[in-house]
Parts: C-alpha cells; structure tokens; sequence
C-alpha cells in the first residue's frame, strides 16, 4: 500500500542535520552530511514507501558523564542512538509505515583520531547502540558501512531504502 | 554587567527559537520550507560584522525594535536567489528583480520574518517588542550599516566594552554581542542570515531575566576574545615567516553555540590539515584546515623548486599545523597564566565536516554548548586560505576565566 495513491509529492531533497532526523516518502531523498564518530541510521518500510534517516552523535543520553550540570530538556531527541530511534520509528508509523516491514541500514561510526584524553571508541559505541535499540524493535539491520578511519555522507532514496555513502574525494558505495 | 554561561544557554536558545519563528513565517507566507541551520551568539567586533557582509555580497532588510528590550535585527541575504520567494507576497515581483515591486517584496519578506523573531523574544521576557518600518539597505552600503552596528539615535548597540557605551569611545575593536542565525531554504534556493544586535542595557535585562547571579564580568569574555584575536594575529604571521607570503587575519571569533552544530560551520567538500589535542586549563582540541588547493599552495611554498612527493606534502602540512597551533595558543596560556600543551599533529585529508566531528563528539559526553573559536587566515592574493577551528572544554574554559576576573569587591 502506498501512503498517497493520487498525486503523489514531487521528490524533495531533505536535509537532515547533525542531532536530528527525518521522514520522507517516494521517491524524495534525505540527506546528512559530515558523519565521523557520529552515526547515521537509515530506515526504510519499501512496501509503504516511506524512509527515515537519523544522525545520532552518542549512543545514549544516560551516557554522558556526570557533572554535566542541566539536564537536555529541549535538545534535540535526534542527538542519542536510543532516542533516535524509537522516535524515528515512530515518526515513519505515523507516515503510514509499518514497523514490522522496516528495515535499516548503517553508515558511520568511525574512528579518525585517537585522542589521549578520549575514553576512545565513541564510533563503536554508537554503532553498537544502533543495533541493540533495532534488535529490540525488531528491525533487521541489512547492510551497513561503519567503522574505519574516514568521514561519510549519505544520501537515502526515501522509497528503496537505497542508501549511498559518499567518502571524501567522490568515492560512493551504495548499500 | 556580569555575563555567565546560563545567560549564554538562554540567548542561544532564545535565538534558536526566534530563528524557528521566522523559518515558519516564511514558509507560511511563501510556501518554501525553510530550516535554522546555525545559531550562534557571537563576541564580535564592529568591523568583524561589516567584513561579514561585505564577503558575501549580501543585501539586507533592516528593522528596529523598542519595547521589552531595545535594538537592531538585520535580515540579509542574496538578492538574486531570495527576490524568487516573493512571488508569493507580491504576486509577478519576480519578472523584474531588480526593480521597485521585488524590493517592496523583500522588504516585506523582511518584516514577517524578522517580525516572527522578535515575537520568539518577546515570549521569552513576558513584555511586548514594537518594530518600526523595514529599510532596505543595498550592497556597498557602509553607512547604512554603520547606523546599526554603531552608535544610533537609541543608543549604541550592545556595547561590551567597559566605557565604550560613553559616546565617542566607540571604535572599530570594540565588541558587541550579535545573535547570527543562517536559516536556508530546503532545497537551498536561498538563504538568509539574521543578525540580531541589542543595546547593553537590553543585553543586562536579558541577563537578569534569566535569574542568575554568579556570571562572570562581560570583560572578561572581551578579554578572552581579544586575546583570540591576537592568538590568530600570531598564527598569521608565523604563517607568513614559515611560507614567505604575507597573510592576514581574516576572520577572528568567538562564539557560543549548541554544541551539535559545530560541524555544520563546515560543509560535505573536502579539507587537508591536521587536528591536534591540547591539554591544560583549559584542554580541548583544534582542527587546521586548508582546501586542496591552499594545502598545494603551502606545501610549494615551504619546499620551492622541489618535486615533492605525497608524503612530504604532508608531513609540511603537519609541521604548519604545529607552528600554526603554537602560535595561536600560546598567548592564550600566558593570559590565562597556564600552561597548555599540544599534542603531535593527526594529518587529515577528508570531508570538512567529517574531520571536525569527532572533536564535537568528544566534548558532547560532557557539554551541550560550545564555546567555538573560529579564525581564517588568508593571503591577499588567494594564494591559499588557512581555517582555524578550536574548541577548548566549557567547564575548564569557564575555571579559566574565573581566575582570570578580577576579585569582586
């Protein structure tokens, strides 16, 4: 079933930035830019046609450390993996997705630098919280492109779920 | 007048929130959504604020405000690409963008959208904000500008400086607080810079609004800001002593933004340079970057006539990112009476705001906000074009310049 049946929406080009995330249909596309440690979670409902894409910097908003003095009210839900997601889906539901039928794909979660100071590992750690909060939920992680020393960019066609991960220097890899 | 980091939190969010009013506003009105992409509340210098719009070629709608807090907003933005949105409010403005009917257009744009900003303020204090008409201001248009960012009928705008806000004090140097939020059209069309410069005494009632007592004196973040400032000036000219080509500060701020939109100050293209860590009070890390060409172009000039390979390349980009680092910390660890130290240069060749992300990452453990100081460095025949990018740790920033304010009496 497809959420619109008449005059479907012109494709729209969607830009989806760093903390936050969004929902598109068809054949409209989401894009974020820039993703280092940080983790890019692309879901897809394909029978519905309806694609989400978040762009998550931690793994857990229980994670940061205490003595980070207010609490987040207001941040963004799109900055942690484990609000991310539950809130991405939610909003691909409410497009008309079903939970059963999405789908995800993975791109991030590298390690560039390796700082003294750094409990390290930040990249992993998202990467692992993303398939722990899916697993939960159910939903199938198909392809992913994580980890390595590089930076990302991606480019999600709402409808497939195809995802291509650009690198510096035009290098792209569809997944 | 005492600022701290609350009062910071709450301008960034009040910005944030008007930036959202006039993003609505205009996708109301003229049916192209449009998102913040950046919010930042800047200690910048007048002259800071003028090179801002006269590098990007931008027009601009201005509008003052009175009431609640007293002030400027300014909505600037390329002619060209914005006069295609005012169809909407004037239907065929368009077929002449240049002409009368296309800028009764924009000034309207102007006023709806700088209108929904100051309503997002107004909510915030309780009180209502009058705005008077648009002006449009043309491109080159100096004086113009120079009636908003320095001193007005009613009053200067948002003077720091001690005795700056005493009539002719008022220079080029000293430093104003401004609200820069870049909104941009979702297919990217257009976008458009707000710019918002409130008197002092609007900026104190802000800060008493948000209830906090404990700030720290507003001088001692001019201070930390000069001191920026002189640290990029350092930079610059080891630069020109290591390379033989004169350059000049370009830009030189300090800004304080939520920290997840750090890395889109940079965009998807790539960049060459390196990222070092530095340790002390405070720690935090500091990202050279140069575009492909620049990097070329300093590379040939610290190795002339020979056929260097790539990994001599790269290792002159790391020894310029050591000496560019050395020279703009080190005036930051005699001011502040520390000592900092750095780490070896990680040489990085990859996507701009990809290589910055990690960094942010690191600090988003343990902060939401950043204090992110961003610095150009560039030669006056474009030879190349050095960015600076650091961000030292909120909280052992802030121990810093408790120790560098002077004992209440």
């Amino acid at each position: 079933m497809k959420v619109y049946t008449t005059d479907p929406p012109t494709p729209e080009r969607i830009k989806v930035g760093v903390a936050e995330y969004g929902v598109a249909e068809g054949e409209s596309t989401l894009v974020t830019s820039g993703l280092g440690s940080c983790v890019g979670i692309a879901l897809a409902d394909t029978d519905a046609g309806v694609g989400g894409l978040a762009h998550a910097m931690l793994p857990s908003a229980e994670d940061r450390t205490a003595g980070s003095e207010s609490g987040d009210g207001g941040r963004p839900a799109g900055k942690y993996v484990d609000t991310a997601v539950p809130d991405l889906v939610a909003a691909m539901a409410d497009r008309g997705a079903h939970r059963s039928r999405i789908e995800a794909r993975l791109a991030g979660g590298s390690a560039m630098f390796e700082f003294s100071s750094a409990d390290g590992g930040v990249g992993d750690r998202n990467v692992a919280a993303a398939k722990a909060a899916l697993a939960e939920r159910d939903v199938p992680v198909v392809a992913t492109d994580v980890g390595g020393d590089h930076g990302r960019s991606l480019t999600l066609t709402a409808g497939t779920g195809e995802l291509s991960v650009r690198r510096a220097h035009g290098d792209t890899r569809v997944i | 007048m005492n600022l701290d980091v609350e009062s910071l939190r709450t301008f960034s969010d009040l910005a944030q929130s008007g930036a959202e009013e006039a993003a609505d506003s205009l996708a109301t009105l003229t049916g192209f959504d449009a998102r913040v992409a950046v919010t930042k509340v800047e200690m910048s210098t007048r002259s800071d604020v003028r090179r801002q719009f006269r590098e990007r070629d931008l027009v601009s709608v201005h509008i003052g405000f009175s009431g609640g807090i007293e002030g400027r907003t300014i909505l600037a933005f390329d002619r060209e690409r914005a006069v295609s949105l005012v169809d909407a409010l004037v239907p065929g403005a368009s077929d002449d963008p240049d002409g009368d009917l296309a800028t009764s257009g924009l000034k309207e744009l102007g006023n709806i959208m700088l209108g929904g900003f100051i309503d997002g303020w107004a909510d915030f204090l309780g009180e209502s904000i009058d705005i008077t008409t648009p002006t449009y201001v043309e491109l080159d248009s100096d004086r113009s500008l120079e009636d908003v960012i320095a001193a007005s009928g009613d009053g200067p705008a948002g003077e720091l400086d001690p005795g700056a806000s005493l009539t002719d004090h008022r220079t080029d140097t000293s430093h104003i607080l401004a609200f820069r939020n870049q909104l941009e059209t979702v297919d990217e069309e257009a976008g458009f810079y707000i710019y918002m410069l409130p008197t002092r005494g609007s900026v104190q009632r802000i800060v008493d609004a948000t209830g906090q007592d404990d700030g720290l004196p507003v001088e001692t973040f001019t201070s930390f800001s000069r001191m920026v400032t002189e640290g990029s000036a350092q930079a610059s000219e080891d630069l020109t002593a290591m390379t033989g080509i004169d350059t000049n500060v370009d830009v030189s701020r300090l800004s304080f933004v939520p920290i997840e939109s750090v890395p889109m100050q940079l965009t998807d293209e790539a960049r060459r340079g390196v990222v070092l860590e530095f340790t002390g009070t405070p720690s935090g890390y500091i990202a050279i970057l140069f575009d492909p060409e620049s990097a070329e172009s300093v590379a040939d000039a610290l190795m002339p006539g020979i056929d260097a390979d790539p990994a001599m390349r790269q290792s002159a980009i790391q020894e310029i990112g050591n000496i560019v680092t050395s020279g703009f910390l080190d005036g930051w660890a005699n001011t502040l009476e520390t000592t900092i130290d750095i780490s070896t240069p990680t040489y990085v060749d990859d996507i701009g705001s990809a290589i910055v992300d990690p960094l942010v990452t690191e600090l988003a453990q343990t902060q939401e906000y950043a204090f992110l100081i961003d610095s150009a460095i560039a030669t006056p025949d474009e030879t190349f074009t050095c960015d600076i990018y650091a961000l030292p740790d909120e909280r052992e920033l802030r121990s810093a310049f408790e120790q560098l304010a002077p004992e209440p009496n």
